[in-house]
C-alpha cells in the first residue's frame, strides 16, 4: 500500500504538473523554443497531440480528480458502517425489492422517440443562432427538415406509440 | 448583417431520391390514416411510383450534372445502377403482397421501408463524396435491418434482423474508419479530390495511412457485398428474412455495394490499382470457391441461393479485379441480369413454400414439373441463367466479366471463374432433377399464382432471356456507363 502522505504529494504533483503544461503549452505555442526544452517532455508527445494536448490533460485531470478523491476518502476516511449506511442509495426512499427487475418494453420506445426528436431540437439551435444570416434559404431548408420529422411524428402518433396503454 | 451566400444548387442528380422519399412518406401517412388491415394497395401505389421514377431516372441518360459542391453526380454510371435498384425494388414489391399475406405480416410499413432502402442505394450510386456515400449506405442498411426482421412472429426472421444489424453495424465501423484514414491522408472526402491528391504524392503506395484507409474501406464494402471471408452473415440473414426481402437484398444492396466500391476505387485510387486489383483477385477467388462449394451441400433452397449469391458476388469481383472498362461494364451488366434471374428464382421459392416458411427444401421441388410445367420451366430458365448457360443472361454476364479479366492479363482468374461456374451447375441442376425426375409427394399442394407475382415472373423471365439473346442493346449502355474517368 502506498504511504498516505506520499500519495497525496504525488497526486498534488501530477495536478500541478498538468496545469503547468497546460498553460505553458498555451502561451508558448508561437515561441521559438518549444515546451519540451522547459519541462523535458518527450517531443513526440507534443508533436502528436499538438493543440489537443490541453483537452487531453483536462480529461486526465478530471478522471484523476474523481478517482483520487474516491480513493482518498476510502483510504483515510473513518469507516463506521451500519446496516442503513450500507443500503443502496435510492433518493432518500427506502429500497424495496431487487433492482434487477424486468421492465416494460414501452420505455424503450419512448426513449427512442425521445432521442429522435431530441436530435431534431439540437439541429434547431445552430439554425437559430445563424437565423438572420441564413435568411430565406435557411428557413426553407429548416421547413423541409421539420416537415420530414413532422411526418414521422404524425406516423408514431397515429400508430399509438405515444400512448402508454 | 452580412448574409451567407449559397451556391446555386441543382437538384437534378437527387431528384429521383427526393421523389422516392416523398412517395415513401406519403405511403406512411396513407398507411396510418386509411382504415383496415389490408395494405396490399400500398404495394400497387409503390410499384407504380417506382416505375414512374425509373422512367424519370432513365430520361436523364447522357445528361451529366454534378451538384452540391461535387458531392453528388448524375452520370451514366449512377443512372444505370439506379435502374437496377428500382428494378429489384419493383420486382420485390410485386412479390411481397402474396408472401406477406400468407405469413400474416402484411404491415403497410413494408413498402415505405423498401423505398427508403432504394433512396439509400441511389445515394450510394450517385455520391461522389465519401460522406454522401456513407450516408446512403446508412439509410440503406438501417431500412434493411428492419426489413430482414420484418416477420416479427417468426423467430428466424428476428434472428436474421438482429444478426444483420450487429454485423452490419460492425462493418460500417470498418468502412467509416477507412474513410476517416483516407481523409487524414489526403485532406479531402471528395472522391475526385482524393485522386488529385494521390497524383501529387510521390509514392502513394508507401503511405501507410492511405493504404490502411483503402483496406478498411474495401473490408467494409466486402461485408456489404458478402465477399468471402466476410460472408458469414449471409446464409443466416438470407434464410431468416422474408423471402421477397431476401430476393431484394441479394440483388439491390449488393449492386449498391458494388456501385460505391467501384466508384471509390476506380476514380479515387487509380494510382493504387495494382494493389487493390491483387486484393480483389484473392477476394474473388475465395468468394467464388467458398460460395460454390458450400452451396453444394445445402438442402434448404434459401440457404442454397444465399451461398449462390455469395458465389455470384465472386464472379462480379472478377470484373472488379480487372478494373478496366470491360470488367466494370461486365459488373454493371451482371448486376442487372442477376437482379432478373435471382429475384425470379426467389419468386418460385415463394410459390412453393407454405405458411411459416416450411416446404423450403430442395426435396420439396419433387415432381413440380408434372404438376406445374410452366412454372417449372420458368424456374429452370432462372437456374440455367444462374448457372451461366447460354443463351441466358447469366452466360453473357459471365462472358463479359471473364473477358475483362483476360484483357487485363488475369487469365488464371478467368479460368478459376469458369471452373467455379462448372461446379455451380451441380447444385442448380439438382433442383431441376428434383423437379423433372422425381415423383411428387402425396400431399402436393397447388401453388396459387397471384397477378403481381405472375407479372414479376414474366418480367424476370423476359429479362433473363432478352439479356441473353440480344445482349448488345443493354451492353452498349453498360459500356457507356463504365467510362468512369
Amino acid at each position: 500500500m502506498l504511504d498516505k502522505k506520499n500519495l497525496i504529494k504525488y497526486v498534488f504533483d501530477v495536478y500541478v504538473y498538468s496545469i503547468l503544461v497546460f498553460f505553458i503549452n498555451r502561451t508558448s505555442r508561437h515561441t521559438e523554443y518549444p515546451v519540451e526544452t522547459i519541462l523535458a517532455i518527450p517531443p513526440w508527445r507534443l508533436q502528436m497531440l499538438g493543440t489537443y494536448l490541453p483537452i487531453l490533460l483536462l480529461v486526465i485531470v478530471a478522471v484523476l480528480f474523481g478517482f483520487v478523491t474516491l480513493l482518498l476518502s476510502s483510504l483515510i476516511g473513518p469507516k463506521k458502517s451500519s446496516r442503513i449506511k450500507l443500503a443502496p442509495y435510492e433518493c432518500g426512499c427506502e429500497p424495496v425489492g431487487t433492482a434487477r427487475e424486468r421492465f416494460s418494453i414501452k420505455f424503450y420506445l419512448i426513449a427512442m422517440l425521445f432521442i429522435l426528436f431530441d436530435i431534431e431540437a439540437v439541429f434547431l439551435y445552430p439554425w437559430a443562432i445563424l437565423y438572420k444570416k441564413l435568411g430565406v434559404f435557411g428557413l426553407v431548408e429548416m421547413g423541409v427538415f421539420i416537415l420530414i420529422l413532422f411526418v414521422g411524428y404524425i406516423y408514431v402518433w397515429k400508430k399509438g406509440a405515444l400512448e402508454w396503454d | 448583417m452580412d448574409m451567407i451566400t449559397f451556391p446555386t444548387i441543382d437538384m437534378t442528380p437527387i431528384l429521383p431520391e427526393i421523389y422516392l422519399s416523398l412517395l415513401a412518406m406519403a405511403l406512411l401517412l396513407i398507411n396510418v390514416f386509411m382504415p383496415g388491415r389490408q395494405k396490399g394497395y400500398l404495394g400497387y401505389i409503390s410499384f407504380v411510383g417506382v416505375v414512374a421514377i425509373a422512367v424519370m431516372t432513365a430520361s436523364g441518360w447522357g445528361i451529366e450534372v454534378s451538384s452540391f459542391s461535387g458531392s453528388v453526380i448524375q452520370d451514366k454510371f449512377a443512372i444505370f445502377f439506379k435502374i437496377i435498384f428500382l428494378l429489384s425494388a419493383g420486382l420485390s414489391i410485386l412479390l411481397s403482397d402474396q408472401y406477406m399475406e400468407r405469413e400474416g405480416c402484411n404491415h403497410g410499413e413494408l413498402y415505405p421501408l423498401i423505398l427508403f432502402t432504394v433512396v439509400g442505394m441511389m445515394l450510394m450510386a450517385c455520391g461522389t463524396d465519401l460522406m454522401t456515400i456513407f450516408l446512403g449506405l446508412e439509410v440503406m442498411s438501417v431500412s434493411l435491418y428492419i426489413l430482414a426482421g420484418f416477420n416479427r412472429a417468426n423467430i428466424k426472421s428476428n434472428e436474421s434482423g438482429l444478426k444483420y444489424f450487429l454485423l452490419g453495424a460492425f462493418s460500417t465501423g470498418f468502412l467509416l474508419y477507412g474513410m476517416a484514414l483516407t481523409y487524414g491522408a489526403t485532406g479531402t472526402t471528395r472522391i475526385f479530390g482524393i485522386s488529385g491528391q494521390l497524383s501529387q504524392m510521390a509514392a502513394p503506395a508507401a503511405n501507410i495511412m492511405l493504404l490502411a484507409g483503402m483496406l478498411l474501406m474495401i473490408t467494409g464494402f466486402a461485408f456489404k457485398i458478402a465477399a468471402a471471408p466476410f460472408h458469414m452473415w449471409t446464409p443466416d440473414v438470407y434464410e431468416g428474412a422474408p423471402t421477397p426481402m431476401t430476393a431484394f437484398m441479394s440483388a439491390g444492396p449488393k449492386a449498391a455495394g458494388f456501385a460505391a466500391a467501384i466508384r471509390i476505387l476506380v476514380i479515387s485510387f487509380p494510382a493504387l490499382q495494382p494493389d487493390w486489383s491483387q486484393l480483389f483477385w484473392i477476394l474473388a477467388v475465395l468468394t467464388m470457391t467458398i460460395g460454390n462449394i458450400t452451396a453444394l451441400r445445402q438442402d434448404n433452397i434459401k440457404r442454397m441461393l444465399a451461398y449462390s449469391s455469395i458465389a455470384h458476388a465472386g464472379y462480379a469481383l472478377v470484373g472488379f479485379a480487372a478494373g478496366n472498362e470491360t470488367g466494370v461494364a461486365g459488373v454493371l451488366f451482371y448486376m442487372l441480369s442477376y437482379a432478373f434471374m435471382n429475384i425470379g428464382a426467389f419468386a418460385i421459392v415463394i410459390l412453393i413454400a407454405k405458411k411459416g416458411e416450411t416446404n423450403g427444401t430442395v426435396q420439396d421441388f419433387a415432381g413440380f414439373a408434372f404438376k406445374r410445367p410452366l412454372l417449372a420451366a420458368v424456374m429452370s430458365l432462372f437456374l440455367f441463367s444462374l448457372a451461366g448457360m447460354p443463351p441466358t443472361a447469366g452466360f453473357i454476364g459471365k462472358f463479359y466479366l471473364f473477358s475483362g479479366a483476360v484483357q487485363q492479363g488475369y487469365v488464371w482468374l478467368a479460368i478459376i471463374g469458369v471452373i467455379n461456374s462448372a461446379v455451380s451447375v451441380y447444385y442448380y441442376l439438382r433442383v431441376m432433377v428434383f423437379m423433372y425426375m422425381k415423383n411428387p409427394s402425396e400431399e402436393f399442394e397447388w401453388a396459387t399464382v397471384t397477378a403481381p407475382v405472375a407479372l414479376a415472373l414474366i418480367i424476370s423471365a423476359a429479362g433473363s432471356i432478352i439479356l441473353g439473346v440480344v445482349p448488345s442493346y443493354v451492353m452498349q449502355f453498360a459500356q457507356q456507363a463504365a467510362k468512369l474517368i
